[in-house]
């Protein structure tokens, strides 16, 4: 026999997705204030629990579940690494994209850096939690303001080095020393911190927040 | 059929004929079985959920929300067109089952 809060805390520890953890609770407590029976004080048996479990998470999840929280994590993070790694090769094989990288110059290594950095931890928060549907406490842990400094610093690294850029060039051309053409090839090399940082940092916000508004949707009490 | 296996079908059962009755709420489709049954048959909450969620999983149920936008929406339990067809072929199994029973049972 269990008691109402032992009972309560049963449907919680499920390990099952929202909604169904909370639609779940909410029959709980339904059931108890118009049908409390002995019978009911008996929660879930072991079979029922895995039942549940069944039923509420997909293959990806059970599968996930099976390995220890090292393997999880490695077999996760390969996973994640694949897109990013065939994207890495991409740009090698890319001329056009070596010498985009290469004409941005030396800010567009802490800026690649920083947004492969975040843009994997985000694609990994969408993975855990919409694909897999992962909704312990420890994946509904969500750190946005982390994401958001994030990302506005690399704004802020690519808007400040194409303006820097662009000044330099401008200054060349005001100060004599170079043709006014030349303006429009530093004003061309100028934009590529810019373009990578915005495309980046948008990618990260556009992955965090649907991936909240769905977690929203599901009624999974995130905590930020 | 194992035992666990035979009173899951006759619990699958219960809930499909209380549903035949209209949408219910989980708690009503306990209640409904029990009172209709003068007490004999009683479903506890952990037996009565997981085969509800197995129902609605195979499609013989739909859940309707009620209060959909509250922050504990409650779950309606409605049959589906299937649900419906599958609970009239076992009321009917049912039938043939009592009445090639009732010719063995000695008066």
């Amino acid at each position: 026999m269990k008691s109402e809060f032992e009972l309560s805390n049963q449907v919680k520890d499920l390990k099952i997705p929202y909604p169904h953890k909370l639609l779940l609770s909410v029959e709980l407590e339904e059931h108890m204030l118009y049908r409390s029976q002995s019978e009911d004080m008996g929660g879930f048996s072991g079979e029922e629990t895995s039942e549940l479990y069944e039923i509420h998470n997909n293959f990806i999840f059970k599968f996930l579940d099976r390995l220890s929280p090292k393997s999880r994590r490695f077999f996760e993070i390969t996973i994640l690494g694949l897109p990013v790694v065939g994207f890495l090769i991409y740009l090698i094989k890319e001329d056009f994209m070596i010498q985009f990288i290469r004409e941005g110059g030396a800010v567009m290594l802490p800026i690649l850096l920083l947004g492969f950095a975040l843009s994997v931890r985000e694609l990994h928060f969408f993975f855990r939690t919409v694909v897999v549907k992962d909704h312990s406490i420890s994946s509904l842990n969500i750190d946005t303001s982390s994401v958001l400094v994030g990302g506005l610093a690399l704004l802020v690294l690519g808007i400040g080095a194409t303006a820097l850029g662009i000044y330099v060039s401008a200054n060349g051309v005001v100060s004599g020393n170079l043709p006014v053409a030349i303006f429009l090839t530093g004003l061309k090399e100028s934009m590529g911190p810019m373009i990578v940082s915005s495309t980046l940092s948008a990618l990260v916000l556009i992955v965090h927040f649907s991936t909240r508004r769905m977690l929203v949707a599901w009624k999974a009490p995130i905590r930020s | 059929m194992g035992k666990t296996e035979s009173k899951r079908k006759h619990a699958e059962f219960l809930i499909l004929l209380a549903l035949l009755d209209g949408p219910k709420h989980g708690y009503e489709v306990s209640k409904f079985i029990e009172e209709r049954s003068n007490g004999f048959f009683r479903l506890p909450f952990g037996t009565l959920y997981p085969i509800l969620h197995r129902l609605e999983k195979e499609g013989f149920l739909s859940i309707e929300l009620e209060d959909k936008n509250s922050i504990r929406p409650k779950t309606v339990y409605k049959l589906t067109k299937s649900g419906k067809n599958q609970a009239h072929s076992e009321v009917s199994d049912f039938h043939f089952f009592i009445k090639a029973t009732n010719k063995l049972v000695p008066i």
